[in-house]
């Protein structure tokens, strides 16, 4: 095996749960489709694994890749995806039932705001990417993306605490 | 909400099911192994080339229908060497596409790709810790014998494809020097006298590569220089007479010849 192929299997290895949950996450926590999803991708990317600079980081280049291939699937199918349908995959109430409710109450309040705000959380919490690597996907400053990442989150936090006081 | 980073952190993360990880990695090996089974057949001019790299693809579908997944990763990987489990089965494939190289094009394409594998076995195994003499001579043995299989190959080719075909082969035969370098280095530094004796025969091997055409060329270029030689020799005893007539009998001979 060639150490393309050899770099792109070990790199397949280290990010497929990633990718995986990038598209659960957006899918509407749909499991099947989120795996058709990353199997698509990660057959784009070996077909233009031999465009990839290897100077650069492979993580940004697969996410912009599955970024795209996601907007390619919402203008397919035109679908609008609700974030709060991850009841199915939080901890059992016996493993930790005070988390899965804050948790649960998270996802709801997400769920309600804004795309771009929504999609800034998952990129940071779901998809534990730094501001950089945002910046990167989104083709954006970084910056920017600090500004945007800690105004969503300040509403976040206002919208928990305007319905706890209530 | 004080805790809110730490909860946003705790967001559940699933894993992809082994069996979407199975198909996902059985895709990849398969566009692998299109790609190597693509180059299996160089000519591509050569239209049975191409017939047989149908039924070469053929064959190895059969294989790996049999085997899953293993076969395309046995097959396509370097890192699988001699006493791993997996090398009789990559050796087995190997055996299957040597079978059905028939043409002398096909061969060339075959035994190079082995040849080349064999020797990146060996620099795999020279880099690990323990000493694997014995496998590094015998893959060091197999590239010898899948080369001057390569040349014997050659030697059967028309003259135009030959001399595509070496000057293909001249330039693997620098890298193969360079993996025999890098093997050459480590087991020196494990001052392992045994391969170090068969990568100088390896290498010698490789520089001594003789084709067809080189040896026709060869052969030319000693017939003049015995010629010069010896009318080198012939001033040299001052009968400069006796080398014109020399030369002026070979005219007269070469002429009753064109006459007759």
């Amino acid at each position: 095996m060639g150490k393309n192929e050899e770099s792109f299997l070990s790199y397949y290895n280290q990010f497929k749960d990633k990718i995986y949950n990038y598209f659960l996450y957006r899918v509407g926590f749909d499991k099947s489709l989120a795996e058709d999803l990353s199997s698509e991708v990660f057959i784009k990317a070996f077909k233009s694994f031999e465009s990839f600079d290897k100077s650069k980081k492979f993580q940004s280049w697969i996410y912009v890749i599955a970024h795209n291939h996601l907007v390619n699937h919402y203008k397919i199918s035109n679908r609008i995806v609700p974030f709060d349908a991850a009841e199915n995959l939080l901890p059992s109430q016996e493993n930790g039932g005070e988390i899965r409710y804050e948790v649960a109450r998270v996802l709801k309040i997400i769920s309600l705001m804004e795309e771009t705000d929504r999609e800034i959380l998952r990129l940071r919490f779901v998809d534990d990417l730094n501001n950089q690597e945002i910046a990167e996907v989104l083709d954006k400053e970084e910056g920017s993306v600090r500004t945007q990442l800690s105004r969503s989150l300040s509403k976040l936090r206002k919208i928990l605490d305007d319905k706890q006081e209530k | 909400m004080d805790n809110l980073e730490e909860i946003l952190s705790s967001l559940p993360k699933n894993k992809i099911s082994w069996q979407t990880d199975k198909k996902i990695k059985i895709k990849l090996y398969a566009l692998i192994l299109k790609k190597k089974i693509g180059g299996l057949f160089v000519y591509k001019n050569n239209a049975i080339g191409i017939s047989l790299s149908y039924k070469a693809a053929g064959i190895a579908l059969s294989i790996i229908l049999l085997f899953g997944a293993t076969s395309i990763y046995a097959y396509a990987n370097n890192d699988i060497l001699p006493g791993s489990q997996l090398y009789p089965l990559k050796k087995a494939i190997e055996k299957i596409e040597e079978k059905i190289a028939i043409t002398p094009a096909a061969k060339i394409s075959a035994y190079e790709k082995f040849s080349n594998r064999r020797l990146q076995e060996a620099v795999n195994l020279s880099e690990q810790k323990n000493k694997a003499t014995e496998n590094i001579k015998k893959n060091i043995e197999a590239e010898v014998e899948n080369n001057e299989a390569v040349t014997s190959s050659i030697n059967k080719l028309d003259e135009k494809k030959a001399e595509k075909a070496v000057y293909k082969i001249k330039k693997q035969d620098q890298d193969e020097l360079r993996s025999l370098e890098i093997i050459e280095a480590r087991a020196s530094a494990k001052n392992d006298q045994e391969v170090l004796e068969k990568v100088k025969e390896a290498k010698e091997n490789i520089k001594n590569r003789e084709y067809k055409q080189n040896k026709e060329e060869k052969k030319n270029k000693e017939n003049y220089k015995d010629a010069k030689d010896q009318e080198q020799q012939l001033m040299e005893s001052g009968s400069v007479d006796e080398v014109d007539k020399d030369k002026k009998s070979k005219k007269e001979d070469k002429e009753n010849k064109r006459k007759k």
